[in-house]
Formats: C-alpha cells, structure tokens, sequence
C-alpha cells in the first residue's frame, strides 16, 4: 500500500502539473500566420494610400507617424508569432490611425480654405464699403446727379 | 494499536518534490493573467466622452457608435476576468473616438468653408477677382 502510495504522488503532481500548463498555454488559436495576412495588408494598403497623399504628407505629418508606428508594432507581433487576435488588433489601429492623418489632413486643407475665404471676404467688403463712401463724395460720378438737381 | 501518525499519508520523498515544484508553478502561470488594463480603460472612456461632447453625434455617429459599442463590450470583458480581451477593445475604442472625432473635425470645417465658399459667390463674382487678384 505505501509503495503504491509512493509511486502515485508523483504521478499526481505530474498531472497537476500538465492540467495547470494545458491552463497556461493562450486560449487563442495562436501561431497561425495565414489568416493575419488580411488584416495587416490592409493596414499596409491604409498607410501607404495616406502616404500618397501630398497633403496628409505635409499636414498630418505627426498623424502619420503615428499610423507607421502602429504598423511597425503589428509587423513586430508577427515576426514575434504572438496570437493571431493580438496582431489582428494591432493592424487594426495601424488601419485607423492612417484614416485618422487622412481626416486631419482633409480638415487642416478646410481650415486654410476657410482663412482663405475669410480673407477674400473681408476684401471684399472693404472694398464695397469704399466703393460706398466715394459715391457719397461730392464730384464723384454718383454724387454729381445729385448736387446738379440741387442747383 | 497503531499510532496516529501511521494513519497519515507518507511524507513527501526527494524525488516528488522536482513534480511538486513544477506543479506548483504550472497552477501559479496559470492563475496568473495580465493586469486590469485600468488606464487603457480610463483613456477610452475620455476619448469617447470627449468625443460625444463635440460634434461627433451628428457628424460622425457611425464611428462613435462603433467606439461606444467597445467601451461596452470593454467593461464587460472585464468583468468577466479577459483583462487581455478588455485591453484591446479600450484601445480601439479609443482609435475610434479618435477618428469619430477627427471625422467630425473636418466635417465641420468642410461645411463652415463650403458656406463661406457660397456667401463669396453670391457678392457677385468679386470673390473670384479678388482671389485671382484681377
């Protein structure tokens, strides 16, 4: 009985031992690199459609940097084999971050065009109240009519 | 009569111990799980408040929704003890805020420049010479 008892100890340490690595080991289908392929080439497609841009170039420049950072991270995930979810993630906010240099660079574009405008605007409402101010002078072309009649 | 201590179960030999050990740090690996994501967390719930706060509502619903939807299934994978799961949903919800708000931003300033863009043309073509400078 006790040698029995001697030889099962270990056998029941060893299957704790198994239980508690097969509890260890990721719960996520890992180690895969077929179906990530997708996820990062979009993610590449994203950046490099931002990167052609000319205008996301010059003015979404630290957005941009950003969205290669994300990239540089989920390429890093899958050179380093981890789980097939976590590569997806990072790809997925490498994805996003080139959307969001896109937008920043479409509404700085706004942003100029607007100071722009403002400024045309501006222009010509100076102009108009000038064009005002001199027609109401006497000699001018619009005021002479009027102080002939008076005479 | 046998003593009380012939009862109990044999002590543990030298050689168990090498299985016990690595028993025990199997079940502490496996126990052990990456930490509450508290700031990815925290930086979310900003960013999507932040977020519903501008003009992201109108402007940029589907993003934001799509930023909401993950802070809510974040709290959840949190509850249920997937700390990895609730770290990345609070990171991308976070990029979604971002990009609902960044989405929103230019919107806005689309919209503000097209109706400046009418006002020139309605004062009667001088937008245009002023701009080309004729």
């Amino acid at each position: 009985m006790t040698r029995t008892r001697r030889i099962l100890a270990p056998r029941r340490a060893l299957v704790i031992c198994i239980c508690g690595l097969l509890l260890a080991l990721p719960t996520e289908p890992a180690r895969c690199q077929g179906p990530v392929a997708d996820p990062i080439d979009r993610a590449r497609n994203a950046l490099e459609a931002a990167r052609s841009e000319r205008a996301v170039r010059a003015l979404a420049a630290a957005q941009l940097d950003a969205a290669e950072q994300a990239l540089e991270r989920a390429l890093a995930a899958l050179e380093a084999q981890q789980p097939h979810a976590e590569i997806e993630h990072l790809a997925y906010l490498a994805e996003r971050r080139a959307t969001i240099a896109r937008l920043h660079a479409r509404q700085q574009q706004a942003e100029r065009e607007l100071m722009d405008l403002s400024a045309a605007y501006g222009l010509i409402l100076e102009a108009r109240l000038l064009a005002a101010g001199t027609a109401r002078l006497p000699g001018t072309s619009q005021a002479a009519p009027a102080a002939q009649a008076a005479r | 009569m046998k003593p009380a201590s012939a009862k109990q179960e044999p002590q543990m030999k030298p050689h168990d111990r090498p299985f016990a050990v690595v028993a025990m740090l199997a079940l502490l690996v496996a126990c052990a799980s990456a930490p509450p994501p508290d700031q990815e967390i925290a930086a979310a719930e900003r960013a999507v408040q932040a977020a519903h706060a501008s003009t992201a509502n109108d402007l940029a619903s589907e993003q934001l929704a799509s930023a909401s939807q993950k802070l809510y299934e974040t709290r959840a994978a949190l509850a249920a003890g997937q700390h990895e799961q609730a770290r990345r949903l609070a990171e991308q919800a976070l990029v979604d805020a971002e990009l609902a708000g960044a989405e929103a931003r230019a919107a806005a300033a689309e919209r503000r420049a097209a109706a400046l863009r009418n006002s020139l043309h309605d004062l009667d073509g001088q937008a245009a010479r002023v701009l080309t400078g004729s």
